[in-house]
């Protein structure tokens, strides 16, 4: 098992599945190619967890003077302190989201007026940016009331037309938090209380009415997908706990999943979503 | 008395601590209301609420009045746009509820579980005013039955139910459409 460095290479490492060191002291950036929402907001999550327990990680910056700018456009260097330089003024469309950390859900809603605003025009299409504003708000909402902790929830949204990034065009958003993580939740409802496997409550996670908590609810997943499936073809990586999850979404078809369990574990839930062709 | 949700709150309202805060809102307007009277829910301007806003304000302040809390005052709601009307039907159609939806003309409409709501509906609209025995007579139902239906249609927000004495003495349910354009 590794322990010290997460080599974050290429492109898009953290969502392509880089293994984490058990304990991360040092985020090397140097050799990264390109960072989706999620892998920012991945990022800033591990970053900001470490600190919280007294072993900040050292970071090594990007070399590519191109991706250093994108990434302070998209906000990292908020969140992750370094001699980022003069950053910015990356040639590549800054996201309409910027990395944004919200320590309550309350404070997500605060800000709806404002994301509304700035994903209606970004977006164009009215009924994509509902969607896409539920689809976040169900997320953010679970990360911010089960996923509660000294980190907050980190949110970051682009929407890429694929030419520059190379990668498919579409809306992406990462929403990622360092609270007890899904399995975790769930086990806190006697139900699930003796189920061990990290993969299993992944998996049932998605059905309804399944809860960590005493409340006759558990939808907000159920509706994330069901939302990103109406939107046209879709992805949904969910990595929590000891166990990862992703999924491929069509209209009217049931979602293509795919299972596998994480190790180490993921503090936290990380968690993206691509719908794409919009 | 009107609860305008847009300019109280916000356009886009996403988060089940959010719809707790506007639902306890809600109720204290509601304790304002003179038995008899109603509250309309405004959402004229809102863009969009998410599953979990619409569960924990509208959802569970309707399951609130299936206990008993504020019947003998109306509930209803207005200006609701596609989408969040579509969310709407979904949170309350989980919880096997409804909930009165008024039109651009003030006509009301079921939303959530509907079923027989809709007939019941436009029988107590008829009656106005009236008692479960009148409601059978009108349904050609059994009073029991009666009685099942206008647990839910109190709890819907669109009659209001009084507790009275009668002549004979004893105690027995009133019960009386509160939607303005039929009060």
């Amino acid at each position: 098992m590794s322990s010290g460095t997460l080599r974050a290479y290429g492109r898009s490492p953290l969502l392509a599945g880089t293994s984490l060191p058990t304990a991360v002291s040092i985020i090397d950036l140097s050799a990264l190619a390109w960072a989706t929402p999620f892998d920012v907001a991945a990022l800033a999550t591990l970053w900001s967890f470490r600190q919280s327990t007294g072993h900040t990680p050292d970071l090594l910056l990007p070399t590519d003077p191109l991706v250093r700018a994108y990434l302070v456009d998209m906000g990292l260097a908020e969140f992750i302190p370094g001699d980022w330089g003069a950053g910015g003024g990356s040639t590549i469309e800054g996201p309409w989201l910027p990395l944004t950390r919200v320590w309550s859900a309350d404070e997500w809603d605060d800000l709806q007026d404002e994301i509304w605003a700035v994903t209606r025009r970004s977006l164009g299409n009215y009924e994509l940016a509902q969607r896409t504003l539920d689809i976040l708000g169900e997320l953010v909402d679970n990360a911010a009331t089960h996923g509660r902790s000294d980190v907050g929830t980190f949110v970051c949204a682009q929407r890429y037309g694929g030419t520059t990034s190379g990668l498919p065009p579409g809306v992406w958003l990462g929403i990622t938090d360092a609270g007890v993580g899904i399995p975790a939740h769930l086990r806190r409802n006697p139900k699930y209380a003796e189920n061990h496997s990290d993969v299993d409550l992944i998996r049932l996670a998605r059905r309804p009415w399944v809860t960590g908590t005493a409340d006759r609810r558990g939808w907000g997943l159920v509706d994330v997908f069901e939302k990103a499936a109406e939107a046209g073809p879709s992805q949904v990586l969910i990595r929590s706990g000891g166990a990862q999850g992703a999924f491929w979404l069509r209209p009217g078809a049931r979602p293509a999943a795919r299972y596998r369990p994480c190790t180490p574990p993921t503090p936290g839930t990380w968690i993206h979503v691509l719908v794409e062709g919009t | 008395m009107r609860y305008d949700v847009a300019t109280r709150w916000s356009v886009f309202l996403a988060t089940r601590e959010r719809g707790r805060r506007v639902r306890e809102d809600i109720e204290q307007e509601l304790r304002g209301v003179a038995p008899g009277g109603n509250l309309v829910i405004s959402f004229a301007g809102v863009e969009g609420i998410t599953v979990s806003f619409g569960d924990e304000c509208i959802a569970k302040l309707i399951v609130g009045r299936a206990a008993g809390d504020f019947v003998d005052r109306g509930l209803l709601m207005e200006g609701m746009n596609e989408d969040v009307r579509e969310t709407m039907e979904a949170v309350l159609a989980r919880r096997k509820v409804s909930a009165i939806a008024l039109g651009s003309s003030g006509a009301p409409e079921v939303i959530g579980e509907t079923g027989w709501m809709s007939s019941t509906l436009a029988a107590a609209l008829e009656l106005h005013s009236f008692g479960a025995a009148d409601l059978a007579g009108r349904l050609h139902i059994s009073p029991q039955a009666a009685n099942n239906r206008l647990k839910m249609l109190v709890a819907s927000g669109a009659v209001a139910r009084e507790l009275v004495v009668p002549d004979g003495g004893g105690k027995e349910f009133s019960y009386a459409i509160v939607i303005p354009a039929y009060a």
